[in-house]
């Protein structure tokens, strides 16, 4: 793994730049198993129809493959595929999540209109390039790993195809032992999610967006997420939550079929995709209370966990990758990884109860703050910190919400965790060049 | 020139995904496939155009912008433009009132001349086709046609995508009547359309612009273009 950066600086650009830019020889798979689309020069290949979409084959890296990082300037994720970028693509630094609430009367007609825009300028800001009345086009010239991703809320399958709305899409059921949401982060008709690795063309992407789709309604939330910055860690490596934990170790992954059972609904006994190459997101707002935590010591926060926090190693084990034995006792007979350990708890009790976690940090600013907030406190004390906890699954009812029920009826971690906000989407297909997001709702 | 090409390149993007958008409500939902139309429109002939567009409206007064070329080895000139949408359309050009600063546009009397290979730009706050008394709502996301007519007697026929956008509010300055002004943008209905001789950049309530979501009292039925 040390060496693999190094790799980068020698790893050149193809000079014919038509060309798509894929990640070399070992494959497009990264450790931990984000499938890295194939990269394409900024400005070139998107209208050539040359991405290699999400369908194309997931080689499992070695840790001595280099891996590709080029210069943000030129680092582009291909938009078009049989699947939409921005879930098994690997995390951008900054994630914007953004519900939008239709306006009263939007007809089928109008959906299909901001679809179309919306779809169109995707296409161009992800490329690294201006969409047609970008009034500020030079600041879309960095394409800085951008994905915007496109997600259903009910009212969407409700105008345009009520018959082709999936079961699961509506509100989670309440999880009352936990549960503080506040309506302010709850639901909404349309989610985009822009994800990037540079904050300046985070924020011109969104406002490019947002204008195209003013006329259609209003934005309801927005969630601003970050993690470490581009090339703070090593390819592969699993990051790091603002509670100091290595969070995402279990996951699905594209080096396997994980990501396309669970994620993708393919090769799932009992689960099915809601629309080939569609899936869902669950966005849970779950506040950190940092001040609790501190009150907290080490060994105390690694058995909330079942976790080492020195390199994520269950207690069972001695490296990350380690598979935890709940089964393993200490010399007192009781169990090595605690039965309230968040692991214990979140870990499958059926086949399908598995969910692919990609989660951004929030840390918002406060003023004229000091103290200590208390035990429950979702306000005061000197932090408003949390996670915007995403998790992808084909079906969030079969997948998400056992993990999330017994994690409510007892967690460790919910002694300093509060859930405050909630919202369930119908992830659309990808598309073709000639078509646009959510077309299929319109056959 | 880097941009040159990467316009090229974007008109051909833009222009497909366009294709497949018909104008009319009836029509979006089942002519998906077909998306030839506007791509060859603009492949035959002396002219092509890239990032072709029009601004929303909901009647009244709109503009229509792109950058046009001549691909031919013959100087073209545009002389004037026909529309559904409109009776009266008008190349305009936009100049800065030396004493005021805001833009002016007036009609360009002597039409657009393109050199063979240049480009000429529509852009607002420049160049542009102005479409009065549009007789129909342009909405955002929909497409219209507008038949640019040249000097040789011939014509050109390009599908313009329509956006919502706030700029593009030049006073207009016909002859030389420095009294009758009027902004580009119609989406400012009811009182504004009575208030449309002191209409400038500075009195534009900028609030207003959000209203058009819902289906607002002016606003005409939606433009159909085939
Ligand atoms: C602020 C809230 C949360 C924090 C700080 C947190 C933190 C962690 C950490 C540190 C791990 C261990 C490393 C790993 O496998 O990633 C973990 C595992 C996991 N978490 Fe969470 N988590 C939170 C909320 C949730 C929620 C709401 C769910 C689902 C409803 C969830 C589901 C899981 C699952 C499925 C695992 C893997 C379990 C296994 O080992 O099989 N977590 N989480
Ligand atoms: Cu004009």
């Amino acid at each position: 793994m040390s060496d693999s950066r190094q790799a980068h600086d020698t790893q050149k650009l193809p000079d014919d730049s038509s060309l798509p830019r894929v990640t070399p020889a070992a494959g497009e798979q990264t450790p931990t198993g984000w499938s890295r689309r194939t990269a394409i020069a900024a400005g070139l290949g998107a209208g050539a129809g040359v991405v290699a979409g999400a369908g194309s084959a997931y080689a499992y890296a070695s840790s001595q493959s280099p891996e590709y990082t080029p210069n943000l300037s030129t680092a582009t994720v291909g938009f078009y595929g049989d699947k939409q970028a921005g879930i098994d693509t690997p995390p951008p630094a900054y994630g914007q999540f953004i519900a939008f609430d239709l306006a009263e009367n939007t007809t089928k007609d109008a959906v299909a209109r901001l679809l179309r825009i919306l779809t169109q300028d995707a296409t161009q800001l992800t490329a690294g390039q201006a969409p047609i009345v970008d009034q500020e086009p030079e600041l879309a010239a960095v394409p800085a790993n951008l994905t915007v991703t496109v997600g259903f809320g009910e009212r969407i399958f409700d105008i345009v195809a009520p018959e082709k709305k999936p079961d699961w899409l509506k509100p989670l059921p309440a999880f009352k032992q936990i549960d503080r949401l506040d309506d302010a982060w709850n639901d909404g008709d349309l989610l985009l999610q822009l994800c990037a690795d540079d904050r300046v063309t985070l924020a011109h992407a969104q406002r490019a967006l947002l204008k195209g789709l003013r006329s259609f309604g209003s934005i309801r939330w927005v969630q601003e997420g970050f993690r470490r910055s581009y090339g703070s860690e090593n390819p592969g490596e699993t990051t790091r939550n603002l509670f100091g934990q290595i969070d995402g170790t279990i996951n699905p992954t594209s080096a396997d079929d994980t990501m396309n059972q669970y994620v993708w609904g393919q090769n799932l006994e009992g689960v099915q995709a809601w629309e080939p190459g569609g899936t869902s997101l669950v966005i849970r707002r779950i506040h950190m209370n940092m001040d609790t935590w501190d009150l907290s010591d080490r060994p105390a926060r690694e058995d909330a966990v079942g976790r080492k926090l020195s390199n994520g190693a269950p207690l069972t084990g001695t490296n990350e990758h380690d598979v935890a034995d709940l089964g393993a006792t200490n010399e007192l007979g009781l169990t090595v990884i605690a039965p309230y350990a968040h692991i214990r708890r979140a870990a499958p009790e059926k086949e399908v109860e598995r969910i692919l976690r990609r989660p951004y940090n929030y840390d918002l600013p406060v003023s004229h703050a000091s103290g200590i907030s208390q035990h429950g406190d979702i306000t005061g004390g000197i932090s408003q910190t949390g996670l915007i906890f995403c998790s992808y699954q084909a079906d969030p009812i079969q997948q998400f919400v056992p993990i999330q029920q017994r994690l409510a009826e007892l967690d460790m971690l919910n002694t300093w965790t509060t859930p405050i906000g909630s919202a369930v989407f119908a992830i659309p297909a990808g598309c073709r060049e000639d078509q646009f997001i959510g077309q299929a709702l319109f056959s | 020139m880097k941009t040159s090409s990467l316009r090229a390149f974007m008109a051909v993007a833009s222009l497909s995904v366009l294709a497949l958008s018909g104008c009319s409500a009836a029509d979006q939902s089942t002519n998906a496939g077909d998306s030839s139309a506007s791509v060859s429109a603009s492949s035959e002939g002396a002219l092509s155009i890239s990032q072709p567009w029009i601004k929303a409206a909901d009647n009244g007064m709109t503009a229509a912008f792109g950058t046009v070329t001549n691909n031919s080895d013959q100087p073209v000139k545009i002389t004037g433009a026909t529309t559904d949408i409109s009776d009266d359309v008008q190349l305009h050009v936009t100049e800065i009132d030396p004493n005021t600063g805001t833009s002016q546009m007036k009609e360009a009397t002597d039409g657009f001349t393109i050199e063979p290979g240049a480009s000429h730009e529509l852009a607002p706050g420049g160049d542009h086709i102005m479409l009065m008394n549009v007789g129909c709502s342009l909405k955002t996301g929909n497409n219209a046609e507008i038949t640019v007519k040249l000097e040789d007697g011939s014509s050109q026929t390009f599908t313009f995508e329509v956006r919502d956008y706030q700029g593009a509010q030049e006073k207009y300055a016909p002859g030389e009547s420095a009294s009758a002004t009027a902004s580009e943008s119609a989406e400012h209905s009811d009182q504004e359309m009575g208030d449309m001789e002191n209409m400038d950049h500075s009195s534009m309530d900028h609030s207003a612009m959000s209203h058009s979501a819902s289906a607002s009292e002016s606003a005409l039925p939606e433009c159909h273009s085939h």
